[in-house]
């Protein structure tokens, strides 16, 4: 019975770490005209090929992570970048005139804050961080298992 | 039509400063810039050519300011090669100045004097820090323009610009097209008679340069086609260099003949970035349409006498980001020149063919609180057979000679 009993437990414990997932929220200020982005646009956005919000005028402001983690890592594994191929992308960007790389912040609270006070701006927080003075555009599931 | 052309670029820079004039939001001038040291060490295996080096290759200061929200100034000036005034070493230049109009992704003007796309490096090419080399594939080194005339195989300037980007599903068009000036540029200054007679730095005809890029990019694989034409004068004096012999083919076949000679480039680009790995090569074709008029022709037998002027340039990089901050690469570069006379009974060709075989590495050593790299340090070797051919109708001489280049480099970006 005990030894039954220990199997089903190492197999519950197996299961809850191939289950163990980062959950990412992509956030954005309450007022931005959209409710959803897919994985291009938010590409595009982070990259700096799109500057304002698809139908619309307002100006996107995009918000970064500084330190490494499972939530920044989570991020750029869903758009498909490396850390290091973004960094090229913003470096060549700030070089040839195009765009300054985006503002990061020490800590996923000081990406809410700024992502809820800012006008058009668009962040990433682990979902447990996100509160009602933003809106969620995308939720991002990253299987570590 | 390129007149045409310029017309519309500048009714729709106007437009656009008409819009900028309702919007207000300057931002402060930005002043930034990198450097690049580096210590060189060639050996020639005939030992002719032995020497090693510390120099400043490149350093650019940047200023840019954003104007309002769709417009935005920029200024690069250049320095190369240790520069000093007093000692002539190098040259101060400046590199671009020019005002953007962003109306959205699908349509960016550009007005005054910058470098046009063409491939993948050409845009990019004096910016070090974004580059692994220390000495970059041959007609993109600026710090070799005092001996090699980079400007043969790729446009270094042109001064309007119109580009964008076309979003269709997970495809990116890119296009661009631009003018700028002919290479007939007059930079005579008649020290002797005081001030120039004529002002030098602009073009002393009515031919301009166009050109355009055409790509495609979905995810990390990127592709275009580039082409310029513009119209050379005095390709006789730039291009042929003073060959004992070489005057008699020409005698008769002179002025007018090398006035206004068509050139083409043409260039395709690919890159790739799979995973760590990454892969960018480009190939560029450079074609001179040099027609020999029947009746400046000398020759007897009536057959036109032809003149090859033509160039290739091939490079292709295979790349590995060994972790975040090291990428490792190997690089193959071929570059083919050739000048050659067939006349009857009469030939003359002088060819040189250079490869370079590469291996290089860059590290990133400190980056700033952005995560963009402030310095990153780079080592290279390359191997660089170079083969010759002279020929002068019977008589026909060949050469080759292998040079080994050893590079470091500390690019800083302040």
């Amino acid at each position: 019975m005990n030894l039954r009993l220990n199997i089903a437990m190492v197999m519950l414990s197996l299961a809850c770490c191939t289950a163990a997932s980062a959950q990412v929220a992509v956030i954005a200020h309450n007022d931005v005209p959209a409710d959803s982005l897919t994985k291009i646009q938010l590409l595009d956005f982070y990259t700096g090929d799109a500057l304002s919000w698809p139908a619309s005028e307002l100006d996107v402001v995009v918000f970064d992570l500084k330190p490494k983690g499972e939530v920044k890592d989570a991020f750029y594994q869903y758009l498909g970048r490396s850390s290091s191929r973004m960094k090229s992308i913003w470096l060549k960007r700030k070089l040839a005139g195009d765009g300054d790389p985006p503002e990061s912040f020490q800590t996923e609270e000081e990406v809410v804050h700024y992502v809820a006070s800012t006008p058009g701006a668009v962040g990433f927080v682990h979902t447990s961080k996100v509160n009602d003075e933003v809106k969620i555009l995308v939720r991002i599931t990253v299987d570590e298992g | 039509m390129a007149r045409r052309c310029a017309i519309v670029f500048c009714c729709l820079l106007w437009l656009g400063l008409m819009d900028a004039l309702g919007q207000s939001s300057e931002s402060p001038i930005q002043t930034f810039g990198y450097f690049q040291v580096i210590f060189e060490q060639q050996e020639s295996t005939d030992e002719s050519n032995q020497e090693s080096s510390f120099s400043v290759q490149q350093l650019n200061l940047l200023f840019q300011k954003r104007l309002s929200r769709r417009w935005l100034a920029f200024v690069n000036f250049e320095v190369l090669n240790n520069f000093s005034s007093s000692r002539r070493w190098g040259s101060f230049t400046l590199d671009e100045a020019w005002i953007r109009y962003r109306a959205n992704r699908q349509l960016t003007l550009k007005a005054g004097l910058h470098v046009p796309p063409f491939n993948h490096l050409n845009e990019i090419k004096n910016r070090t820090p974004l580059l692994p080399y220390v000495v970059r594939p041959l007609i993109y080194e600026e710090s070799f323009a005092e001996f090699i005339d980079l400007e043969e195989f790729v446009p270094d300037r042109a001064f309007l610009q119109l580009n964008g980007s076309l979003p269709v599903g997970r495809v990116r068009l890119d296009y661009a097209a631009y003018l700028g000036n002919s290479p007939n540029i007059n930079s005579q200054f008649d020290n002797e008679a005081g001030p120039a007679r004529r002002q030098t730095g602009v073009d002393t005809t009515r031919t301009v340069l166009v050109g355009g890029r055409a790509g495609l990019r979905v995810g990390e694989v990127k592709l275009g086609v580039s082409a310029t034409r513009d119209q050379m004068n005095a390709l006789r004096e730039i291009v042929m260099p003073p060959v004992e012999g070489v005057p008699s083919l020409l005698e008769g076949v002179a002025a007018e003949v090398f006035n206004g000679v068509p050139r083409t480039r043409l260039g395709v680009d690919l890159s790739l970035h799979p995973g760590r790995f990454s892969f960018e090569s480009e190939l560029i074709a450079v074609r001179y349409g040099v027609d020999l008029p029947p009746e400046l022709m000398r020759f007897p037998d009536g057959r036109a006498p032809s003149i090859d002027l033509d160039r290739v340039f091939y490079y292709g990089t295979l790349g590995y980001e060994a972790t975040e901050d090291l990428f490792v690469y190997g690089s193959y570069w071929f570059t083919d020149q050739a000048f050659g006379i067939q006349a009857p009974r009469r030939v003359f060709r002088d060819e040189v063919d250079v490869d370079v075989f590469s291996v290089g590495a860059r590290y990133r050593l400190l980056q700033d609180e952005d995560g963009l790299d402030r310095v990153t340090v780079k080592a290279q070797y390359a191997y660089i057979p170079i083969n010759f051919i002279a020929q002068l109708d019977a008589t026909d001489i060949r050469g080759e000679q292998e040079l080994h280049l050893f590079g470091v480099a500390v690019s800083v970006t302040f």
